[in-house]
């Protein structure tokens, strides 16, 4: 099931910018390795369920993979042929905002080859250029 | 035990712009503070970043010139790819000083439940752990083939070297053993999100909204 928000405040929200990098959520933080976007974009919740379908098939009953993201902004969009005015269009998908930097997808409990081969399964599912990230052992 | 020897000299200007131009000439700014001494201010190569991390090792010499010094990596600051290394931070430490460090932990084995359809699931890497500093453990190694399903493996349970203590509970889980979850491949359709507000329609309305009355009121007049 595509992710959405249970509830939220208001329907609508201004487009906005994406400006900057991940300052936060930008290393491994629950698997061993994890894929991380090159590019600042927003991936829809469609993107993110055919990515961890991907994942999960490729997977099978091993392993975990964790979503990093998750579609909070509501995107709206006006019906075709419709004349100019009649205000904001209505809510059409949920969308994640995706800042270069950011970890989309984890990978925890298999091997190193067979969680690469998931995650490149995944970053085809993405409309960005990704790089693949192993956990970081602090010193 | 390993100790690293990283060169190091002095920074003689500080601020934002300079350390962008070091890192732009391959260099690394680090600084140096602890045991009420003075903060000094360093610069250090990005090779010698590179064999401080390929080595795993806690614990340092800095060779300022003909002085050196035994430090800890206390922080290293990443940029946004994790690739570079943006800034370092050391401590002074003597080799009896007590210190709280992080440990990698090692799982080796193949547990047996794995081989009755059971997943491993880590949920803790790296430990902190409090010791003396001629005592850090490179890592700690823990043995988890005799793992069925449904076992885990506690902080308290870890075999750790003598003078070294975990600073979690002992009771935390780091390592288990859990029948996998049911697979969800199947759409389901999309369901809508429930607006605030809209959730409880028979509410009376706030204090100085307008009324319908009123608003109809606008409306005819207009």
């Amino acid at each position: 099931m595509a992710l959405m928000p249970k509830r939220v405040r208001w329907r609508k929200q201004q487009r906005g910018s994406i400006r900057g990098i991940a300052t936060r959520g930008n290393t491994v933080a629950f698997g061993d390795w994890g894929i991380q976007s090159l590019e600042a974009a927003w991936l829809t919740a469609a993107q993110i369920e055919a990515a961890r379908v991907a994942g999960t098939r490729r997977l099978g009953t091993v392993g975990k993979l964790f979503i990093r993201i998750f579609p909070h902004k509501p995107v709206t969009a006006t019906p075709a042929e419709t004349r100019m005015g009649t205000g904001k269009g209505e809510p059409s998908y949920w969308a994640a905002v995706v800042r270069p930097g950011t970890v989309l997808f984890e990978v925890g409990g298999v091997p190193a080859d067979v969680a690469k081969l998931a995650l490149n399964r995944i970053s085809h599912k993405l409309p960005i250029r990704c790089k693949l990230l192993a956990r970081r052992h602090e010193l | 035990m390993k100790i690293l020897d990283i060169p190091v000299e002095p920074r003689e200007t500080l601020g934002s712009a300079e350390a962008r131009r070091l890192r732009r000439a391959g260099k690394v700014p680090c600084i140096l503070y602890g045991r009420g001494h003075d903060n000094v201010a360093l610069t250090t190569t990005r090779d010698a970043v590179h064999d401080l991390l390929d080595a795993h090792t806690h614990i340092i010499r800095l060779q300022l010139g003909e002085v050196s010094q035994t430090a800890l990596v206390r922080e290293m600051t990443w940029d946004h790819l994790g690739e570079h290394v943006q800034h370092m931070d050391f401590v002074r430490v003597a080799m009896e000083d007590d210190v709280k460090v992080t440990v990698p932990l090692k799982f080796t084995g193949d547990p047996a439940g794995l081989h009755t359809g059971g997943v491993i699931e880590v949920l803790i890497s790296d430990l902190e752990v409090r010791c003396r500093v001629d005592i850090i453990p490179e890592q700690i190694v823990v043995d988890i083939s005799a793992l069925e399903i449904g076992d885990g493996v506690h902080v308290d349970e870890l075999p750790y070297p003598q003078g070294v203590q975990p600073e979690r509970s002992g009771r935390d889980l780091l390592v288990h053993v859990v029948l996998p979850r049911k697979v969800e491949l199947e759409e389901a359709k999309p369901e809508e999100a429930v607006i605030e507000g809209e959730a409880a329609p028979e509410e009376a309305p706030a204090e100085g909204a307008p009324s319908d009355e009123a608003a109809s009121g606008r409306k005819k007049g207009a």
